[in-house]
């Protein structure tokens, strides 16, 4: 079960699977969660588990489907995780959100999610990941367009087709920092929207922000056939910004 | 870059996950883009698609919804599973 995949405090739901407790994962898995508050609930830890090896690196492929680790049950590890790491369930972060304000919870959390959870996320990496250096090169950029309370993508003519309801099915390739996913969100575009998908980002980093945001992203090589089944189609596939990295796949 | 073959790849992908009549958006920066309009002419003449360059490294690429393959696919498309996590 791929629980490394649970931010801190994330709850894994297992569904299906009366009896189903803490002792069925594998030794180490078991490691990192505790018992939710829902039968067959679990929560992760926060921080980094003791006895558990640092995973090296991300456990997501990258950008054109290469993995650097491979993890199974027999070989796991935990995701680094910083010692400033604040999940928008500890009291510092969880009390900036208001109870009966007007935005639901999940809008609400693309304003006050904590920024460095996405900085360091790899421990002893002098390099840094893409955070790290974006950050640091454009930094007005990497504010007002990557980590912005409000995430926007679409040019104005498709956002009013969207708007209006005309795409049900959208598929967004090359999904980066899953911007479109918080802008059909904080705007209320869900209502219309029936299904929707992402994929694909730089690196690891890149994809904690969507973590952060709220946002489900994968990563997958687009030159391949997406996992889903043949007869899945969308009435809208969004490609912003991710074509001229084509060649890096030689 | 890419190459004609990576940008076909990509665009022939894409559109075999779009509807007939769907809509590919693609936008960006970069010399990317004559290799791009080579492959979009093609699709053009095979029928498969037509698209409107909206401006310069913007285009929006129609998935062809009259051509006969295109139709079969919607007759399947009403008439397979999903799967649980489909509506």
């Amino acid at each position: 079960m791929r629980i490394l995949a649970l931010a801190q405090q994330g709850a894994l739901f297992v569904l299906g699977a009366d009896g189903f407790n803490i002792s069925d994962f594998s030794p180490q898995a078991a490691r990192l969660v505790l018992a939710g508050s829902y039968p067959r609930s679990f929560v992760r830890r926060m921080g980094v588990v003791p006895d558990l090896p640092i995973c090296k690196n991300c456990g997501m492929a990258d950008l054109f489907g290469r993995r650097f680790i491979e993890l199974s049950p027999e070989n796991q590890c935990q995701a680094w995780v910083q010692p400033d790491f604040k999940s928008i369930f500890q009291p510092v972060i969880a009390k900036r959100f208001k109870p009966k304000a007007a935005e639901s919870f999940e809008n609400q959390r693309l304003i006050h999610w904590y920024r460095p959870n996405v900085l360091k996320t790899k421990q002893e990496d002098e390099r840094g990941e893409w955070t790290d250096k974006y950050s640091q090169s454009n930094t007005n950029s990497y504010n007002a367009a990557y980590v912005n309370s409000n995430p926007f993508k679409l040019p104005f003519p498709l956002e009013l087709a969207v708007k209006f309801g005309k795409y049900k099915r959208i598929l967004d390739a090359g999904a980066g920092r899953c911007s479109l996913e918080g802008e059909l969100r904080r705007k209320g575009y869900f209502k219309t929207v029936h299904n929707f998908l992402a994929f694909g980002a730089y690196d690891c980093s890149m994809l904690r922000i969507c973590a952060e945001r709220g946002s489900i992203s994968f990563q997958h090589n687009w030159l391949k056939p997406l996992p889903v089944c043949a007869s899945c189609k969308f009435d809208l596939i969004y490609q912003w910004a991710g074509v001229q990295y084509m060649t890096w796949e030689q | 870059m890419g190459t004609i073959e990576e940008h076909d790849g990509f665009i022939s992908g894409m559109l075999a996950l779009l509807e007939c009549g769907g809509l590919l958006f693609v936008n960006d920066i970069g010399e990317w883009r004559p290799a791009f309009r080579k492959v979009l002419k093609i699709k053009r003449e095979q029928k498969v698609a037509r698209h409107n360059e909206v401006y310069d490294g913007a285009f929006e690429i129609y998935r062809e919804s009259n051509t006969s393959s295109c139709l079969m696919r919607l007759d399947s498309f009403d008439q397979v599973s999903c799967g649980p996590n489909q509506p």
